[in-house]
């Protein structure tokens, strides 16, 4: 099967469990009702977890190329530390909104774009930038914000400990419409970073490698990075930290339609959507009218599924 | 060995004033309560003036607030415990950590269970065994259980309606959003069925996470949502008009009880109970004056 063939059915799939996933779960009796729950709650909710899946997998796949790093995930430049902090302070402090946007994804984005803007000036100042500095000063202030983060909680009382604690586990069960919008403009921001797909071929080379091409990997990384960190941003400003759909993503859609990004760029797309959609149903309906958080179902889905992959690749 | 001593001789000491000087008084000297149920029994008990630290939750009876807090009932300071000099801690069950550090330097400890109303009078009792108030602690125990059953007399036999007790939900969000509701084997689960009420969420987990259409895959007849005095003037029955195919919405049964004694398994269970009653059962509870 040619490669192009099989993004159109990874595409495919992706599109069909999104127009299934709705149906999905429990049904009303009451017509009305199950059409409100249909057309108010399941669908936008699919939708949301397409969107963020989405974009968590193309800044996954975006930063595995830019650090050659197989372990590079959305989170591994302190994006969600950063956003997390900022989400704890707000429910800690019951900081209130702006211009219609709740205070907890306001501050949550805002933490977020801090902590971005600290490994974008810290990696500025090192004499000899390069993407594994930019990786590390991530790290270090992933680490950092995690630890105020852990504070604020600490300091909190029970009841906001406890709702910290959830948001810090990521979940889709409160996105609507209203989250599917706030989720809509980032997606065009991470398409744009696919679409550097020749870029990114070569950097995924080595720095020396692409700079021979007549690349500038410096300014392409710095590109790169700030279109994903947006993006990653307003993901988990949204849904919080949902893990390893950004990294597993990624590597799912290389084993099918090989690394060249022109085809791995929407290959990652559809995929990262598709596997949110499909772990956030399971989220609504195992234990409904129950949630579970959707990050668990992403690591015990996800986890063992990636290891079938892995095995049947090296068989 | 010298806080093996001191321990001694304030015993005996205590035994002293027992036997000779004050008869009745309890032979606990300095308690420190690690609840705030717990708190509120021994105040029940005639202890209160006994209590020399309590929770930083602790806000009931009104002078439990002037007692020096020893930090919050998860995160206790061993410091502060200390800093108090007491010969008697009451805890929960789940503090046994804190419990043992304590025990290490010859500090009474009793661990008193909180995880269902019987638990009051059960604890009450554990209570006027460790200081010698065995009389009070019956008389306690016995007005408390009558209460509870006087209370659950009012809804016997009546057909039981679905009840959602929500015990939280995001502050900030407009509407109802991230739901936290009393699941099966949560006290406040105990509660409805007390109370004569069907607990709307069957789910397994004491208070789970549920989403808008749990909310009206549950559909309950009637939802009580319990605030806590500071998130009192966030909250609003109107928040609820979006759930308009929900019963409880449609029929405008949907009810706001503000308090912290919501949240407190303790000797303020039964007014907790008959307001519940109150709310599920309106025609058959007469209104007290």
């Amino acid at each position: 099967m040619s490669r192009t063939v099989r993004l159109i059915l990874i595409a495919l799939v992706a599109l069909i469990l999104c127009a299934v996933a709705p149906f999905i779960g429990p049904s009303f009796a009451d017509d009305e009702t199950m059409r409100r729950v249909l057309y108010t709650l399941r669908l936008p909710r699919a939708g949301a977890a397409f969107a963020a899946g989405a974009i968590l997998a193309l800044c996954g796949m975006v930063f595995q190329s830019l650090f050659r790093n197989d372990l590079a995930s959305p989170y591994t430049l302190g994006v969600s530390g950063g956003a997390s902090f900022g989400a704890a302070v707000a429910i800690l402090l019951g900081l209130p909104g702006l211009f219609g946007i709740p205070g907890v994804p306001l501050a949550a984005f805002c933490g977020a774009l801090v902590s971005v803007a600290v490994v974008w000036r810290l990696s500025l100042v090192s004499y000899r930038f390069g993407s594994q500095t930019m990786l590390l000063a991530g790290v270090a202030v992933g680490f950092f914000f995690s630890g105020l983060t852990v504070l604020v909680q600490y300091l909190a009382d029970y009841s906001h400990s406890y709702r910290i604690l959830h948001w810090l586990m990521g979940s889709l069960d409160s996105a609507g419409s209203g989250e599917l919008l706030k989720l809509a403009p980032f997606v065009p921001v991470v398409c744009l970073a696919a679409l550097f797909h020749r870029e990114l071929d070569l950097m995924s080379l080595g720095e020396e490698t692409s700079a021979a091409r007549g690349l500038d990997p410096k300014k392409m990384s710095l590109i790169l990075f700030a279109l994903t960190s947006l993006a990653v941003a307003g993901v988990v400003a949204v849904t919080g930290p949902i893990g390893f759909v950004g990294l597993m993503a990624p590597h799912i859609a290389r084993m099918l339609v090989g690394p060249s990004h022109r085809l791995l760029g929407p290959a990652t797309f559809f995929t990262g959507g598709a596997l949110l959609v499909l772990c956030d149903t399971c989220a609504r309906i195992l234990i409904a009218p129950a949630e579970i958080p959707v990050g668990v179902i992403t690591a015990l889905l996800g986890g063992p599924f990636f290891l079938w992959l892995l095995l049947r690749r090296d068989r | 060995m010298k806080g093996l001593f001191l321990f001694v001789s304030v015993v005996l000491c205590l035994g002293c004033t027992r036997t000779d000087m004050q008869p009745k008084t309890a032979t606990c000297g300095r308690i420190v309560s690690l609840a705030p149920s717990i708190t509120e029994t021994l105040f029940e008990l005639g202890l209160g003036s006994h209590l020399v630290g309590v929770t930083r939750y602790c806000s009931w009876p009104l002078e439990a607030a002037k007692i020096p807090k020893i930090g919050g009932w998860h995160d206790p300071s061993l410091e502060a415990i200390l800093g108090v000099r007491p010969d008697t801690v009451f805890h929960l069950p789940e503090q046994s950590d804190i419990a043992e550090k304590l025990r290490a330097v010859d500090i009474a400890t009793i661990a008193l269970p909180a995880k269902e109303l019987g638990d009051v009078a059960a604890s009450a009792r554990l209570i006027g065994g460790q200081c010698g108030v065995e009389k009070e602690a019956d008389a306690f125990a016995i007005s408390f259980d009558t209460a509870l059953t006087q209370v659950a007399e009012k809804s016997a036999g009546k057909e039981r309606p679905k009840v959602l007790v929500a015990v939280g939900r995001d502050r900030d969000a407009t509407g109802i959003k991230g739901l936290f509701v009393a699941g099966k084997g949560s006290f406040h689960d105990e509660l409805i069925t007390r109370a004569g009420g069907l607990n709307a969420c069957a789910v397994g987990i004491p208070y789970p996470r549920i989403s808008a259409e749990g909310l009206l895959a549950m559909n309950p007849d009637i939802i009580i949502e319990f605030v806590s005095e500071d998130e009192a003037k966030n909250a609003s029955t109107a928040d609820w008009k979006g759930f308009d195919t929900v019963g409880a919405v449609k029929s405008g049964r949907v009810h706001i009880v503000t308090g912290d004694r919501s949240f407190i398994p303790g000797p303020r269970a039964p007014l907790l109970l008959e307001e519940l009653v109150r709310l599920i059962h309106p025609d058959d509870v007469e209104v007290r004056p």
